[in-house]
């Protein structure tokens, strides 16, 4: 059973997330056990409303359940304090927003190196290196966000993710704001990142060929976990969402 | 119309801080206007109440012409046996004539002395039925008697028969309490004072069978006009003339109106500086919304808002705001008023104002409003017609910012009002217009040159921010670099905001070097032209200055050398010379150049007690006087008098322009003026202070108003006294500093309101709440001590300008008070953390998913 639970990244039980509106109440995580290996790309799909951000917030530490539990690696987060939860999002946790990602004032090299520099801990520069030059960053370092395309920008969050070695990443839509070329390019960095560095990612997206990159795709429905691809296609994904939809 | 109103005021509910701010930072400056003016407002009604009480029932008053214009005692006496000829006019029912003197009144050795004014002497008048005194006990006083003030009495515990010690220009004399007395019901006024019998008032006084005035009662069915018309030619002879009780209060509410106007002109000065700094933060406030509002408006504009409407919108937002900061304004103008009366007395040693009923009269009610309104709007202008320029696209773009090209333009008009506010100080340092013409231009000069700084210092804000905030990236390398990086991302905005704050500071900092400077300038003056090793001066403010037998018994000391009496000075005693009144100083030929060296540059110090006269270099050249030169000189006692020029010296820092001998001083003014407003003396050869201490501790003790003090205790407690009035002044400047660190909470509100996403990523990425308040706070630092170093250099050079504008005889050395000056940057640090802790507050509660889909 140890064994067993250390090579989960992360995972939730029983996770309930229940918004209360009035007389009526929303369901928006109802019941999801869902375990995250280390090392696997995996993808959260379902439609608007079916509770996928609200998970990945959840297993994140962004946002709270109303009951059940979310660990990462072996810590109980539901369990944390404000300030516990900051520390583990910041050395344990990577992210990438959809967009605005960066911190306009400091420059990509700065905005990389941000969670360590909060920890007041040092980046280890080798692996830096290597990340910066993974998603092709040499000559941006000392660029404002500003002065950096969409998919620059994309790039420096991904290595932001990367650069503090965390045990899981958290991608929230992350090509949604780019064009399917700079998409491609930014789901092929993370990807590589997962077979070669042995990255833990989850991603939450609604788009297919986004899915296709991922080792695993987890489909959500109205707070549950309705079906599972591995390996999965563009068009098995896409036949998937047609059956479920039906 | 009413469309836009609802949208305006819909604006308005939805960011209620940002409004309570605003209307805040306005509510000050308006209370600070109105409170001046309701101060103002009820002393005016206490002296005026007073001044009817003087009028009371009809009379008339005889009295001399004034010799010397402004100069009530430049007024001719009237002679005892006019009384009988007064008494035998048609009409003239009673006639008694008054003298007024200043005693020095001790019981059991404490001196009885109200702190606010100077104690008074009368010669009762018993019998006539035009006296305000009235008798509450005992009797009136006979020879070798004296009547005391019913709350004089009471606060030194005096009663009838008690013995109190009088002192005036003579031997200290006991008087027996006869009674006690009661100016008018309540005494008003809170002078203390005595009265004698006419006879010993005369003598103690110095009038010789005369009075200083006469109070004429008028018969019934006689009208004061036609008792006035016939009593005039034997008066014209006497240079005397007549006057109805109402133009004697009329005068006397005019004295105070005087007085009260300079003082109410002096607070609406400093509460207009309060309301430039609130314009200031009103139109940063009002850009930095605009700002945010693009979006919104743009999206108006595209439903079909013309662009008109949009500004309309803006500038309603300004009015309401406006009308809202004026009326708590002015209501907190009461509490204001009231705080000053207490900070004055507080200032003055206990010198309170008369009590009264604190008044808002209709003029204030209008000042309140206009004030209130016209500095919003003015401040919400620019603005609003940038407003009118958003286009509808502006909706539908993430991105869209307004024009800040004009940052260029922005720069040379700040240097075109810098040159002008140069110029303007330049001319005020340089004209000889007078010290008005010079205040004005300075004043006007100074606030061009804030402008211009204002305008101009967005070019350095970026450089500076960054140098600023080193310390603290270097102590946190994230958060710290954070709160620079914010400081120096908006060069427009923090500029504005530092120099909102720059306003009050380089005004404090100004006050500051040149207190500097005159602490300075004393401190020279005593080692080079003022040798005395003894000083005296007055122990509180009694505003009547000594006996001159105090200068007298000093010289009798063995082991004293010299000691000096100085009579007269600046704004007490005039003369006239070729039609223009001179301020005189009057002392003894022994003590020049021993104790006072006025460096003469012509001539010699010997001759002056021989009708001389020693010429500053200033008026000698105006008037091309030199030695040996005779000059006309008119005195309020004994006319016109011809005086030697004996000697021409270049400092006027100790006693002015003009010095003449005590004799010709004792013969030209009136005896109420015979008296020494200062004292120096110097000791023996081989004598040191420890050796008189028993003989300078007897002295002390028999003139208790006197404080003999020496070197170093004198030059302590002058430095005290110019350390106080800079607290005051700083006081009431401090008020435009606690507008501007408003602003500095009010910029940061909306700061970070406007980065709500970016504060969210930070929080998602692992900033912990304590990091996000230390990085507003340290941006907070960052700002105010942008301001606070503005305001000093500022403040360094107009205090320069400032001392070198002033008259050589108040300040010739420059001095900077670099303790002082690192206590404000301590200061502005501190402030800047008390000013950052509700946005930090904000900023660090934010919901941090909220906050990331925040658009």
């Amino acid at each position: 059973m140890e064994t067993i639970l250390t090579d989960l990244a992360a995972r939730t039980v029983m996770a309930k997330k229940i918004y209360s509106a009035g007389d009526s109440e929303v369901r928006a995580l109802d019941g999801v056990s869902l375990d995250i290996k280390r090392g696997e790309f995996t993808a959260i799909m379902g439609p608007s409303g079916s509770g996928k951000s609200t998970l990945m917030h959840c297993l994140a530490g962004l946002d709270q359940l109303t009951s059940g539990n979310v660990y990462i690696g072996e810590t109980d987060i539901s369990k944390l304090n404000e300030r516990n939860l900051t520390l583990l999002r910041r050395e344990r946790v990577g992210f990438i927003f959809q967009a605005y990602n960066l911190v306009p004032t400091l420059n990509a090299k700065e905005n990389i190196v941000l969670p360590q520099r909060l920890g007041g801990t040092t980046t280890d520069q080798e692996w830096l290196s290597q990340v910066i030059a993974a998603v092709g960053l040499e000559d941006r370092l000392s660029h404002r966000p500003n002065e950096l395309s969409g998919g620059q920008q994309q790039r420096v969050a991904v290595a932001r993710a990367l650069a503090g070695r965390p045990e899981i990443i958290f991608a929230d839509e992350p090509t949604g704001n780019l064009d399917s070329r700079t998409g491609a390019e930014i789901l092929e960095f993370m990807k590589s990142a997962v077979t070669s560095f042995g990255q833990t990612i989850v991603m939450v997206t609604h788009d297919p060929v986004a899915a296709s990159y991922s080792d695993r795709v987890v489909f959500l429905a109205d707070g549950k976990i309705v079906s599972e691809l591995q390996n999965p296609t563009a068009e098995n994904v896409l036949d998937l969402m047609k059956q479920l939809g039906d | 119309m009413t469309e836009v109103l609802k949208l305006t005021l819909a604006s308005l509910a939805a960011r209620k801080i940002r409004l309570a701010l605003t209307t805040f930072a306005v509510v000050l400056g308006v209370a600070f206007v109105s409170g001046s003016f309701i101060l103002a407002d009820s002393l005016r009604g206490t002296f005026d109440e007073i001044a009817q009480e003087i009028a009371g029932p009809g009379w008339v008053q005889v009295r001399g012409v004034e010799t010397i214009d402004g100069d009530e005692f430049s007024r001719p006496l009237v002679p005892e046996e006019l009384i009988d000829e007064l008494l035998k006019t048609n009409g003239v029912d009673s006639a008694v004539g008054n003298i007024q003197g200043f005693p020095r009144l001790s019981f059991n050795g404490e001196l009885i002395d109200s702190g606010r004014a100077p104690t008074l002497a009368f010669n009762s008048t018993p019998g006539s039925e035009l006296t305000a005194f009235i008798t509450l006990e005992g009797v009136q006083p006979g020879p070798g008697e004296a009547m005391l003030d019913v709350d004089s009495a009471s606060r030194y515990g005096v009663s009838v028969g008690d013995k109190i010690t009088v002192r005036s220009q003579s031997e200290p004399e006991q008087f027996v309490v006869s009674g006690i007395t009661s100016w008018g019901e309540d005494n008003g006024g809170g002078a203390v004072f005595v009265l004698f019998d006419t006879a010993t008032t005369q003598r103690l006084f110095g009038y010789d069978k005369t009075f200083m005035s006469a109070t004429v009662g008028i018969s019934a069915g006689f009208a004061a006009e036609s008792v006035i018309a016939d009593l005039t030619p034997l008066l014209n002879e006497l240079e005397l003339e007549a006057v109805t009780s109402e133009t004697v209060a009329t005068e006397f509410s005019s004295e105070f109106d005087q007085f009260i106007t300079i003082f109410q002109n002096a607070l609406l000065a400093f509460a207009a500086i309060s309301l430039i700094v609130s314009a200031f933060i009103i139109n940063n406030t009002f850009s930095i919304v605009l700002g945010q509002r693009i979006k919104e408006l743009g999206l108006l504009r595209s439903l079909g808002a013309t662009g008109k409407q949009v500004q309309t919108s803006v500038i309603l937002e300004g009015l309401i705001i406006g009308l809202i900061a004026s009326l708590v304004g002015l209501f907190s103008g009461v509490g204001i008023a009231a705080l000053l009366k207490i900070l004055i007395a507080q200032a003055g040693d206990g010198a309170g104002l008369p009590d009264g009923p604190l008044v808002i009269a209709g003029r204030t009610w209008i000042a309140a409003f206009v004030v209130g309104l016209v500095v919003t709007l003015a401040a919400c202008l620019s603005p609003a017609r940038k407003a009118a320029t958003i286009p509808p696209i502006a909706a539908l773009r993430d991105n869209f910012s307004l024009s800040s090209k004009k940052t260029n333009r922005r720069s040379i008009f700040g240097g075109l009002i810098g040159l002008a506010g140069v110029l303007l100080i330049v001319r005020g340092v340089t004209s000889n217009s007078g010290a008005k013409g010079q205040l004005y231009a300075l004043s006007l000069g100074a606030l061009l040159t804030f402008l211009s700084i204002a305008l101009l210092s967005q070019l350095v804000a970026s450089p500076m921010a960054k140098f600023l905030g080193w310390p603290f990236a270097q102590l946190a390398p994230a958060s710290g670099v954070l709160a620079r990086e914010n400081a120096a991302r908006n060069p427009r905005r923090t500029s504005s905001t530092a120099s909102a704050l720059m306003i009050g500071l380089a005004l404090v900092a100004m006050v500051l070097v040149v207190g500097t400077s005159f602490k300075k300038t004393f401190s020279a003056a005593l080692d080079t032209s003022l040798k005395a090793d003894y000083f005296v001066d007055l122990e509180q403010r009694s505003f009547i200055g000594f006996s001159p037998k105090l200068a007298q018994d000093l010289q009798n000391i063995e082991g004293i050398e010299t000691a000096v009496g100085f009579r007269g000075g600046e704004g007490s005693a005039r003369i006239r010379v070729n039609n223009a009144a001179k301020d005189v100083t009057a002392t003894e030929e022994a003590g020049l150049g021993l104790i006072v060296d006025l460096s003469l540059s012509e001539g010699s110090y010997s001759g002056l007690n021989e009708a001389g006269v020693l010429v500053h270099r200033d008026p000698a050249t105006d008037l091309d006087l030199s030695i040996g030169d005779s000059i006309t000189a008119i005195f309020p006692v004994s006319g016109s008098q011809t005086l030697t020029v004996v000697g021409i010296y270049e400092d006027g820092g100790i006693l002015g322009n003009w010095v003449i001998g005590t004799n010709t001083f004792e013969s030209g003014f009136d005896s109420a003026l015979q008296f020494d407003n200062f004292v120096a003396a110097k000791l023996s050869k081989g004598f040191n202070a420890e050796d008189l201490e028993q003989q300078i501790g007897t002295i002390a003790a028999a003139y208790p108003e006197a404080l003999i003090q020496t070197k170093s205790e004198f030059q302590k407690t002058t430095e005290n006294r110019i350390d106080q009035l800079l607290v005051a002044v700083n006081a009431l400047v401090g008020f435009a500093v606690v507008i501007a660190m408003l602003g500095i909470v009010n910029t940061l509100v909306l700061s970070v309101f406007e980065r709500t996403r970016e504060i969210g990523l930070l929080r998602a990425v692992g900033m912990t709440r304590r990091q996000t308040r230390r990085m507003i706070r340290w941006e907070a630092i960052i700002v105010s001590v942008f301001g606070g170093v503005l305001g000093i250099s500022l403040g360094v050079v107009l205090g320069f300008v400032a001392v070198q504008a002033m008259p050589d005889s108040f300040v010739t050395d420059f001095g900077v008070p670099y303790g002082n000056f690192f206590s404000i940057l301590i200061l502005c640090t501190l402030g800047g953390a008390i000013a950052a802790i509700i946005p930090a507050r904000r900023a660090a509660k934010l919901n941090i998913l909220d906050a990331i889909g925040h658009v």
